[in-house]
């Protein structure tokens, strides 16, 4: 009680004068390039009238197409993690990456959300070990906002944005929150709790604990497979964020995270030590041990008075273990990830605006694989990969931005880097955004997206399968993409806000290089190989309607159609299997004056997706076949929540998946006579996940806000 | 398991009774409120705008937080650009002294607008 007492006496402006000042929106106003100088222009200037906030809507002034999920969109639902975070959005698809260890992958543009570069405040997140799990490891309730960039982005984190780039906004350290706490639980038994504490010491110093605690206490098999639909888990997850603003101008942000998961799911009675694969009886199951320590540092130095000219030093280091069985099948990997940016940017006029930098990115990858099968060539039947892999590359970026007050922007970057497996790479992209009126903007963007695969952890799902590993799956293919595309936004004179809009969207990403993961091309096999001059593409179209039609109600409505191609061994260009056609979104939100009752609903229809090969053959308990016309059911998806907000504590009850529509026969593979599917043969498959797993949910929580009083 | 139904069914009964607690949108609703309560002397919705020393989105965020939850006040608007906090509040239950202390207890300086 003693700090809360102590804070109140300090400056209350001292958040709102750092530069870091939130905008109307919820999004915090750092630059889009190296996340550490707000723009030039003051704040103060902003001339919005605040009613309410609205929770997922298109930024109005940003050069590339970017859909923004700000607190009060993250508080539309349980969002209890970053994947469940994106259920409003048409843009983004989550899905689940196989049936036992409750992985969550997303989509963008029709791809892998592995193609997509996850940032935390532009640093980049969860890359190659760190991927698989990685959406479950932020908390919904210690992010600020989301901003969601399709298309070829900034240079200057990289290129390995090749859909798009998702960057989260966290609580900051100078929020004016000494203490925030969350505690929900779902009727699965899921519960969470949160912490995060804001303080600030002084004109200079402010830090954020962020705290973070979750698991099950039991898991089920509703569907009576005999696997459990989601594993038993148990997270914590701690971060401590720091800022330091001297009067000079200087900033320096620093920051460590600690995170520790377990889960364990398949056949309950898993025991990996017990288990043997030529024991049918004994239960097959996944037994995964995560944990990961973050830091880094970020320190801006203004090299003029009017903050027009500024250099900018980022370091990230992150260490990754994951210890993971599966069956009989062991991976253990290790990964040490750094991230070095070095920028000047320069503001030359109001017009003309400069950043180069020297950039790196480093992976050393310690991986310790074995995996047995039934499988009748014996040179197949066991796969194995053991030893250190370096990842490195390094080069010089620039980008040069051209403005013409608000009707045109123009942005040219290019990144030349040398590949350590690869040699020397040139990535150029470009961004127009062009106003001819004031209701109408246009956005154009293209470039080059380069990343090195990790075809085991990328595609963790083939480890709950009893397939065979055929071909490079222990190589580091650099993938090479180009993706263009734009956006059409046109505001409309109607509605009770200025928010009013219909938008479209087309991208379309190819891929020059690319790893294929194909489960198609023999039975029980999973074949690694390099694309190599073959076609993979996706073309995406899509629309977005946002009104509110009376003061306090909003209705956002958008779909999106996916046509993704790839051009298989043996099998010609086909539709990417496991890829929804499309997906409609229809959210509504009414709130009370004041906000006091908040009360949204969510509707969402999930298009088709072909099927792989292998379960066009599979039937139902009554002899019927699953998928009569090689494509996946369409299915909706209701979600729905009350809010009742008190001065600083709000209550929120809701339920998810209100249409109870689940995947049936999640577990492909032969039966047996009891009707089960057993792990111990080549054909059992857990990794075809194409719906929701778990049925209806219900939950409740409570969030508690002490919000600085400053006298 | 027991202690999470009973959890489940504790915030459940919380957020259910809220339901059946005098909603603030019949609140709202002056004439509403009046009919189902005569005995109570009719709403006097007034109006004040204050003066802010507001910087940013942070502190729009923050007034908004909390002046909205202050006993009496119905309705709140906040510029930035004016740098001006126009509430409308019932007059039995609140007066323009008590919401400039209001501000002032977030650390602002609340100056009543007067109109030219």
């Amino acid at each position: 009680m003693k700090i809360i007492k102590y804070i109140r006496y300090i400056f209350p402006v001292v958040g709102c004068f750092l530069g870091l000042c939130v905008d109307m929106r919820g999004q915090a106003a750092v630059a889009d390039t190296s996340g550490l100088y707000g723009e030039r222009q003051d704040s103060l200037d902003a001339a919005v009238s605040v009613y309410r906030q609205d929770g997922n809507f298109l930024k109005k002034g940003s050069p590339i197409r970017t859909e923004v999920i700000s607190s009060a969109g993250l508080h539309k639902m349980a969002c209890c993690n970053l994947a469940e975070s994106f259920e409003n959005s048409a843009s983004v698809t989550v899905g689940y990456s196989d049936a036992v260890t409750g992985a969550r992958q997303i989509r963008l543009l029709g791809l892998s959300g592995v193609y997509t570069q996850m940032l935390d405040e532009n640093r980049p997140v969860m890359r190659g070990l760190a991927a698989p799990f990685g959406l479950a490891y932020v908390p919904g309730q210690w992010l600020e906002s989301i901003q969601i960039a399709k298309g070829a982005s900034s240079v200057i984190n990289g290129v390995e944005s090749m859909t798009g780039q998702i960057n989260m906004e966290h609580r900051k350290p100078t929020d004016e929150k000494p203490l925030f706490l969350n505690a929900s639980v779902m009727s699965d038994t899921k519960m969470d709790f949160n912490l995060a504490s804001s303080l600030q010491m002084g004109r200079s110093w402010s830090t954020v604990v962020l705290a973070h605690a979750s698991g099950n206490i039991k898991s089920f098999d509703h569907n009576h497979d005999g696997y459990l639909d989601e594993p038993e888990m148990l997270q914590f997850n701690l971060a401590n964020r720091w800022l330091y603003y001297a009067d000079s101008g200087v900033q320096v942000r620093f920051g460590i995270k600690a995170l520790q998961d377990s889960r364990q799911g398949g056949q309950p009675g898993y025991d990996r030590s017990e288990y043997r694969l030529d024991n049918i009886s004994s239960p097959w199951g996944s037994d995964i041990r995560n944990r990961s320590l973050n830091g880094y540092v970020k320190v801006g130095i203004p090299l003029a008075s009017d903050n027009s000219q500024n250099i900018a030093v980022v370091a990230d280091y992150t260490l990754y273990d994951m210890d993971s069985w599966f069956g009989s099948t062991e991976y253990m990997g290790r990964q040490h990830s750094g991230f070095f940016n070095l920028l000047y940017q320069y503001d030359i006029s109001d017009s003309h605006k400069l950043t180069v930098g020297l950039g790196s990115m480093y992976d050393r990858l310690d991986e310790d694989f074995s995996r047995t099968v039934f499988y009748p060539d014996p040179a197949y039947a066991h796969s194995e990969k053991s030893g250190t892999t370096d990842l490195f590359n390094a080069g010089i970026f620039g980008e040069y931005t051209f403005s013409c007050g608000e009707k045109f922007t123009a942005i040219a970057g290019a990144r030349g880097e040398w590949y350590n497996r690869d040699g020397f790479k040139f990535s150029p992209r470009a961004t127009i955004k062009y106003s001819p009126a004031e209701q109408v903007t246009l956005r154009l963007n293209g470039g080059r997206g380069l990343r090195y695969s990790m075809p085991l952890v990328d595609n963790i799902g083939v480890f709950s399968t009893g397939k065979a590993f055929k071909g490079i799956y222990g190589d580091h293919l650099l993938e090479d993409s180009w993706t263009y595309g734009g956006n059409i936004t046109y505001y409309l004179p109607f509605g009770a806000s200025d928010n009013t809009y219909i938008s479209f969207d087309y991208f379309h990403t190819m891929f020059g290089q690319q790893m294929v993961v194909d489960y198609e091309h023999e039975q029980n096999v999973i074949d690694f190989y390099a694309l190599d001059g073959r076609r993979s593409y996706t073309d995406n179209y899509q629309i977005d309607f946002n009104v509110e039609p009376f003061e306090r109600f909003t209705v956002a409505a958008t779909f999106r159609y996916t046509e993704a191609k790839i051009e298989l061994k043996d099998r010609g260009l086909a539709d990417k299997p496991m890829t929804g056609k499309y997906k409609g979104v229809l959210n509504l939100q009414y709130a009370t004056r004041l906000d006091k009752w908040i009360f949204d609903f969510t509707a969402s229809v999930n298009g088709p997706s072909r099927v792989y090969s292998f379960m066009e053959t599979l039937t139902d308990k009554d002899g019927n076949l699953l998928y009569p016309d090689g494509h996946t059911p369409v299915y909706p998806m209701l979600y729905a929540q009350v809010t009742r907000r008190f001065k600083g504590v709000d209550i929120y009850i809701g339920g998810e998946n209100l249409t109870n529509f689940r995947q049936k026969y999640a577990i492909a593979g032969a039966k047996d006579a009891d009707g089960f599917v057993n792990a111990h043969q080549a054909s059992f498959d857990a990794s075809a996940i194409w719906g929701p797993l778990m049925g209806v949910k219900f939950y409740a929580g409570v969030r508690f806000t002490l919000w600085k009083k400053n006298r | 398991m027991k202690k999470i139904l009973i959890m489940c069914a504790v915030l459940a009964a919380g957020a259910v009774s809220m339901w059946g607690m005098p909603a603030d949108n019949a609140e709202q609703n002056g004439s509403v409120y009046a009919s189902v309560s005569e005995s109570r002397p009719k709403k006097e919705l007034k109006e004040v705008t204050f003066k802010v020393n507001m910087h940013c989105g942070n502190c729009v965020k923050k007034i908004r937080e909390n002046i909205s939850f202050e006993k009496g006040v119905k309705g709140l608007e906040i510029s930035l650009e004016d740098k001006t906090v126009k509430i409308t509040y019932d007059a039995s239950r609140t007066d323009e002294a008590r919401l400039a202390e209001a501000l002032a207890d977030l650390g602002y300086e609340a100056v009543k607008e007067t109109q030219a």
